[in-house]
């Protein structure tokens, strides 16, 4: 908006708002927002006083104020994202205003000097609770369907997107750091890691891993030799079967054995 | 080697029965694998096995969503950024995040008010003023309010370095600016521009890149007055003599 008033977390604003009421805070928020829409002269100082008593002061009636004043906003930018997320908007509108709920903590509106760096972190909000989600639809793909879990979306360590530690399912059985480690102890060789870490980690195919790094790699078939070595050794591995439960039963009676001159 | 049981042994390696798994192999081994039950057994081994490591590990270290946009809006502390930044060089995944959310945080049209007139009305237009001069800067071409020097401005957040650039044929000079917004990256857009003023003449334009940077070549040494227009603001800088 038009001026940029610097407050300090927990001050009230340079013009003394303390006994605004919310209600009143609202009205005037709302008014100087259409005269800023209008290109009018207008202050942000009611609205940013707002934000402030429903994150710094937790008031929740302050913050149903922001949410009802800005949630036109925020489904601009929901809508902007088009697709699948556009067709749910509400949902999205939702996620967002959770999202900035959850992160913005009131030892954390420091952060913000004015009414514009607010909102450029609630507009983030918006844009990173799809990407979260891309993230997750993008984990499951790896994931058999006999291990995909019920409820809330989760990423690929397992924790709810938004809020909470929900752990469910077969990666509640393991925790991914551990599991690196083990891995690392199992393949200590850093070339036999990288290929592993681009392959799983970065979800690479060996003719990507290739490209990327040809000094290590000079031919496709070179990642895939160094893939089936690590591979192997890790299906046998008792640290990582117990970590990840990744070796299906009988795969003992499946292994491969040299080939006769080979 | 080959598979335990394989009914053609000899005829797939394991590195051809994973490739098939990652949807590289060719026909070849493809139509082996309908054919040989130990070696179909082989490849949905490392199938499942690929499923799940990759199930638990993808983007096991990658940076929150969250924490690549409070990266981009520079909320990060030095620390946390330079991490970052080490790790999106590395990720092909957070780098196209990154890039889209930066794509997604430059477009304020949600925010901006609506348009009346023209292009620049309703946009808030400060001026700068004259802060150090730029060290280093020796050439007399530039004055920027000062003799004989580069020269720092600063409004707000930003601060705008002027200097001369390589002298041009018949007397003609160039002049050079770098805009830098303190705490985190200066946001531009494709419209950014810079306008060098001048009282007798047209106005002469120049891009300001991702960086922030802009430049006039082959201009005619004078006074003049300088504009960026950067999202929703102009910035004016008076009084840059050039060339002289």
């Amino acid at each position: 908006m038009a001026s940029r008033l610097g407050v300090r977390a927990g001050q009230a604003s340079p013009m003394d708002l303390s006994d605004t009421s919310i209600g009143d805070l609202s009205a005037a928020c709302r008014r100087e927002s259409e005269k800023y829409r209008r290109g009018e002269p207008s202050t942000d100082t009611y609205c940013f006083e707002l934000f402030r008593r429903a994150v710094y002061s937790r008031d929740e009636a302050a913050w149903e104020a922001v949410v009802d004043q800005y949630r036109g906003i925020v489904l601009a930018w929901v809508l902007r994202q088009g697709g699948a997320v556009a067709a749910d908007a509400d949902y999205w509108v939702n996620r967002a205003f959770d999202r900035f709920w959850t992160a913005v903590r009131p030892e954390r509106f420091g952060m913000f000097d004015g009414l514009p760096r607010v909102l450029k972190y609630l507009q983030m909000c918006a844009a990173t609770a799809v990407l979260d989600e891309h993230r997750v639809q993008r984990a499951t793909q790896h994931e058999s369907l006999d291990e995909l879990t019920d409820g809330a979306p989760q990423t690929a360590r397992g924790q709810e997107v938004d809020g909470g530690d929900v752990e469910t399912g077969a990666l509640d059985r393991l925790s991914v750091a551990e599991l690196w480690q083990a891995i690392v102890r199992e393949v200590p060789e850093e070339g036999e890691r990288t290929v592993l870490y681009c392959s799983f980690a970065l979800g690479m195919k060996p003719a990507e891993i290739h490209e990327r790094r040809p000094h290590l790699y000079p031919t496709v078939a070179d990642v895939y030799r160094v893939k089936r070595n690590v591979l192997d050794r890790l299906r046998r591995s008792p640290a990582i079967r117990r970590l990840a439960q990744v070796v299906p039963d009988g795969v003992e009676r499946q292994g491969v054995v040299p080939e006769k001159g080979g | 080697m080959t598979n335990i049981g394989c009914t053609r042994p000899g005829a797939v390696t394991p590195e051809a029965i994973l490739a098939y798994v990652d949807g590289d192999a060719s026909p070849d081994v493809a139509q082996h694998l309908r054919t040989c039950p130990a070696c179909a057994s082989e490849a949905q081994v490392y199938s499942r096995l690929q499923g799940r490591l990759g199930g638990a590990l993808y983007r096991f270290d990658c940076p929150p969503a969250q924490a690549l946009g409070e990266y981009e809006l520079g909320l990060t502390s030095p620390e946390g950024r330079s991490g970052v930044a080490r790790h999106v060089l590395d990720c092909p995944h957070c780098m196209a995040e990154l890039l889209s959310l930066r794509t997604f945080l430059a477009d304020d049209m949600a925010l901006a008010p609506a348009p009346r007139g023209g292009p620049v009305e309703g946009l808030r237009r400060v001026v700068a003023t004259l802060f150090v001069p730029a060290p280093g800067a020796g050439a007399a071409a530039l004055r920027g309010g000062t003799d004989g020097e580069g020269a720092t401005y600063r409004v707000e957040d930003l601060t705008i370095t002027l200097g001369p650039g390589p002298p041009g044929p018949r007397g003609r000079a160039s002049l050079m600016g770098l805009i830098v917004r303190e705490d985190h990256d200066l946001e531009v857009s494709a419209g950014s521009t810079a306008h060098l003023l001048s009282a007798t003449g047209e106005p002469v334009t120049a891009a300001i890149d991702e960086l922030g940077s802009f430049a006039f070549d082959d201009i005619a040494p004078g006074n003049y007055g300088l504009e960026l227009h950067l999202p929703g603001l102009i910035v004016a800088v008076e009084d840059v003599s050039v060339g002289r």
